[in-house]
């Protein structure tokens, strides 16, 4: 136990640079012939090193927040639908269930409506409360806008998202945003050009979501053969959309 | 599928990007779960894999390493397709077939990847265990690595003098080093890396 103390010892004082002389000249002739030592030394710089350099350990608390946020969206989302809207439920239910005994009572096989299956799969996208690389010139404009996106204010979040293309028509995130306020607010033709805007662009960050939501766009003003080869044109991508889109295509 | 070039991928890790991360999140996620979950493995596995990928990407941009020698597409594919085959053949799970759910190249740094991938597990399990060192040790070693002098290190977290300061340190180090050694996990890395 205390020659494993003292060869730790040496270890240390090699590695803080605190050996000299004859003292040193033995340690690193020995370094050269013995491999336990030296895989010893790189060990100890290793874990210095994983202290020091924290940006992997940085990366990794971001990407699994990005992951929770998806995994776990699913469920708040269904949580905070049940809180803020109990009695929009419970009038659902109760609709849902006089459907429910309508189509037995009548026995059909009716198709679902463009309205109805829209209304299945239409939910706003969320915002990325951080804050993104890509730089914007009028920023309070933006985050006001954000904000009454987040509080269903959307006919203000249009008009600010209008005041600021005046100001800067490069912010793709903004089109994406406003683009569902439109859709929102029931303007639909503004809300294909928002998306398209971003689909014309080529936009890495945001031309999947234009794409599924200029589709949603296409089902909801009954353009149901422009929504189908949308869709697929998103299924063909296999990108995230893709099982949702195959899913609404087999409703239609 | 939407494609990212070399700079992007560069520009979009070195800033850590949410947003960038959030669509290379929801662009390839969804394909490595499909080949996980197609050849015998479940999501939770599929995660682990694309992490780890990543990690080794973000790693290889950090160093300067990065090329793309193919699409992004392809090459994240093939790094996880890679990988889920070493995890495969490490816990012997026979497959009579894999089934791929995207195009991939043979890597050709396949041997650099399994090394940062070893590289990045121990880089978790160094800080891992650094963090569940007590808080005046954890900050005697923080502030011994950013170069403080022993001079000051004892001013700062009130020890005697420089050599109680010292002291100290070598054993919190010690201490560190110890309980790395003693876990399992350190040992199963250790064989795996002399076994490559």
């Amino acid at each position: 136990m205390k020659t494993q103390n003292n060869y730790n010892k040496l270890i240390d004082k090699y590695i803080n640079s605190e050996m000299t002389g004859d003292e040193l000249e033995l340690f690193e002739n020995e370094l050269k012939m013995n491999s336990r030592l030296k895989a010893e030394i790189e060990l100890y710089k290793k874990i210095d090193h994983a202290i020091i350099n924290d940006g992997l350990a940085n990366f990794n608390k971001k990407i699994n927040d990005i992951h929770s946020e998806h995994t776990s969206s699913k469920v708040d989302h269904k949580t905070n639908f049940i809180q803020k809207n109990i009695y929009y439920l419970v009038a659902a239910i109760i609709i849902l269930i006089i459907a429910i005994a309508s189509i037995i009572y009548f026995s059909n096989n009716k198709k679902l409506s463009n309205t109805e299956i829209y209304s299945m799969y239409f939910k706003p996208y969320e915002t990325i409360k951080k804050r993104s690389a890509e730089t914007i010139t009028n920023d309070d404009i933006y985050k006001e806008a954000l904000h009454n996106y987040d509080k269903s204010n959307y006919s203000r979040a249009i008009e600010l998202f209008s005041q600021l293309f005046e100001q800067d028509d490069s912010y793709m995130a903004a089109y994406l945003y406003a683009g569902i306020s439109l859709m929102e607010t029931n303007n639909f033709p503004e809300a294909e050009k928002s998306f398209q805007t971003i689909i014309n662009n080529n936009n890495i960050y945001y031309i999947q979501q234009a794409e599924w939501y200029l589709g949603l766009c296409y089902l909801k003003v009954n353009k149901t053969k422009k929504a189908k080869k949308q869709f697929n044109k998103i299924i063909s991508r296999h990108g995230f959309y893709e099982n949702n889109a195959k899913e609404l295509l087999n409703k239609l | 599928m939407t494609n990212f070039s070399e700079k992007e991928i560069i520009k979009g890790l070195l800033s850590n990007d949410d947003i960038f991360l959030n669509n290379l999140y929801e662009t390839f996620f969804p394909v490595i779960k499909r080949l996980i979950k197609n050849n015998s493995g479940t999501e939770t596995e599929a995660w682990d894999i694309f992490q780890d990928a990543l990690y080794i990407i973000f790693s290889k941009v950090k160093n300067n390493k990065f090329e793309l020698t193919c699409s992004f597409n392809t090459y994240i594919y093939s790094i996880c397709r890679h990988m889920w085959l070493n995890h495969l053949r490490k816990h012997r799970i026979k497959k009579t077939e894999f089934i791929d759910c995207g195009i991939f190249i043979k890597l050709t740094d396949e041997s650099d990847i399994d090394k940062e991938h070893i590289l990045n597990l121990e880089y978790f399990l160094f800080r891992e265990h650094f963090n569940k060192l007590d808080r005046k040790c954890k900050k005697l070693i923080e502030l011994f690595l950013k170069e403080l002098s022993f001079n000051e290190i004892a001013k700062m977290l009130n020890y005697k003098n420089a050599l109680d300061a010292r002291r100290a340190k070598y054993l919190c180090k010690n201490l560190l080093i110890n309980r790395i050694k003693n876990d399992p996990k350190y040992k199963e890395l250790q064989n795996y890396e002399n076994s490559k």
